[in-house]
């Protein structure tokens, strides 16, 4: 699917891409195109590739077949990642701030200590994220809302012309689920930040996304919200019928009794 | 009466060792590698008992099962069928059977073995003391030059790569940078002091601090108690030095922890 409108310039397309690991291949025939203003969520059952696909667009796994381009106006695609939360070890006794400042390491001079700029850019991003008060609070403990808006504080500040989140509402309550939801909502519109969405709940993201990826069977099928939430689209991508109901003016995807 | 300046050089020695393995003894307990360091310090040994058997330099063949220790830490992290610390726990019997097997049948005499496993801190000479600081100075300079990105690459390897930071390269300066760190130590305080030095007195810093930094300065200091104490205690009641030292690391925690755990429960019955 190629990038349409003025604005719309690719960022990153995937031509044929064939990802995995060793002999295990994980999606074939991957073709995909993120465009710039495009918030795009990737869903998929557990173990169906989404996290595999992540780490290709970011430069993290290379490509069995088939070639990934990133396009930026500065040559250079910054991405912001928010990893899944729960990969992160909390025995690391961080605070909040250190955690954010992590966005601010160089590669190229690692001993560089941290600047006036990057201490403000820190508490930036969690002013962003409405945790500013929580700077010095350790990590660990943190409710899981505050520690996913920590993370996303962190991938804020990188200032990234691609937000990348991998299963960011995972054990969430109901009303922190539905904050974060907003919050990258937000972020994506009042920062023009292009999202990339990974979740296996297709309830969570059909309504923030402007395109939608199915990850299922090695497959990845993607389009508009629009074309892909259709009982048609669900059957071939899960076969499994499915009806959609529209409730307050959003979609919900319910799956039929047998 | 303490003749500290007989006991000078030794507290010294123990002090210059423990300040580099407990400074790196805090990322191996936080990166979750204490077993890679117990099989690592005893493959020295096995090493050094080697050297001493076939009557060549225990220093090479030291390091270079060392080395070849380290070869297998790759390959265990990608291993899925077992359990990591099953295959860690078996590479440590093995080296401290070889370790053992290899002294006995050595020409050397018996109390070489225990040097070697348990150290003899009491006889530490100049030279000792100045191995022990270059490595010392060494270990540090590297991990205070690579703090932010070693950091980040221990807590976050996926983040990291997206900066740009080559987090497979860190982790193989990171082992490099133990595996000479636990083959100059072995030799001075034998295999056990050293593991004892990597994991229990970061484990205290880490039960007393959520600041990262302090972690470091407690670790140290926990050490450096130890040893004092330690070598007091070995010289005036006739105990084997190093084993002493080594069992005065816990200290800090016995006295340290109920305190911990008071403050603990004051900062949540505070937050209610």
């Amino acid at each position: 699917m190629e990038c349409d409108g003025v604005a719309a310039k690719p960022i990153v397309t995937a031509s044929d891409v064939w990802l995995g690991y060793g002999n295990n291949i994980v999606l074939r025939d991957v073709n995909l195109e993120v465009c710039s203003g495009d918030f795009i969520g990737l869903v998929g059952p557990n173990g169906s590739g989404k996290t595999t696909l992540l780490k290709a667009l970011l430069k993290m796994l290379k490509p069995i077949r088939g070639s990934i381009t990133w396009h930026a106006a500065d040559g250079k695609v910054r991405f912001g990642y928010v990893p899944q939360r729960e990969l992160l070890d909390e025995l690391y006794p961080l605070s909040a701030i250190d955690i954010v400042l992590m966005s601010r390491v160089s590669a190229e001079k690692p001993w560089r200590r941290f600047s006036s700029d990057d201490i403000d850019a820190a508490r930036w991003a969690l002013e962003q994220v409405g945790i500013a008060d929580m700077a010095t609070k350790p990590y660990r403990m943190l409710s899981g809302g505050q520690k996913q808006r920590v993370l996303i504080a962190r991938a804020l500040s990188v200032v990234p012309n691609v937000l990348v989140l991998d299963e960011p509402t995972n054990g969430l309550d109901l009303p922190t689920e539905h904050a974060i939801m907003e919050l990258i909502y937000r972020l994506h519109r009042e920062h023009s930040v292009t999202v990339i969405f990974a979740t296996h709940l297709l309830n969570v993201v059909i309504n923030y996304a402007n395109r939608i990826g199915i990850v299922h069977d090695g497959y990845v099928r993607i389009g508009t919200t629009s074309e892909m939430i259709s009982q048609e689209r669900l059957r071939e991508a899960y076969g499994i019928e499915t009806t959609i109901a529209t409730v307050d003016g959003k979609r919900l995807v319910l799956v039929k009794a047998s | 009466m303490i003749p500290w300046g007989l006991l000078a050089m030794p507290i010294l020695s123990a002090s210059i060792a423990s300040a580099a393995c407990c400074y790196v003894g805090v990322y191996v307990v936080l990166r979750r590698i204490v077993f890679v360091s117990a099989a690592l310090a005893q493959l020295g040994a096995a090493g050094v008992g080697l050297g001493l058997m076939l009557n060549i330099n225990p220093v090479a063949t030291c390091y270079a099962f060392i080395l070849l220790g380290m070869l297998f830490v790759p390959l265990i992290q990608r291993e899925r069928k077992v359990s990591r610390e099953s295959i860690l726990g078996a590479m440590y019997a093995v080296a401290a059977s070889l370790a053992m097997i290899f002294v006995a049948k050595s020409p050397a005499e018996q109390h070489l073995m225990e040097s070697i496993l348990f150290g003899e801190l009491l006889y530490a000479t100049k030279d000792v003391a100045l191995r022990l600081g270059a490595v010392t100075a060494f270990t540090l300079a590297i991990h205070l030059t690579l703090f932010k990105p070693l950091l980040l690459s221990s807590f976050d390897p996926e983040f990291a790569t997206t900066l740009g930071i080559r987090t497979r390269l860190l982790d193989g300066i990171f082992y490099i940078v133990l595996a000479v760190l636990i083959g100059e130590c072995i030799r001075a305080i034998g295999a056990l002091l050293t593991f004892a030095y990597l994991v229990l007195p970061p484990l205290t810093a880490l039960l007393l601090t959520d600041r990262f930094k302090s972690a470091f300065a407690i670790s140290i200091s926990c050490g450096l108690v130890a040893n004092i104490v330690g070598i007091v205690v070995s010289f005036h009641y006739d105990l084997p030095s190093s084993p002493t030292v080594a069992a005065c690391t816990l200290l800090p925690l016995i006295v340290l922890a109920p305190l911990a755990l008071h403050s603990r429960l004051l900062k949540c019955t505070s937050q209610r």
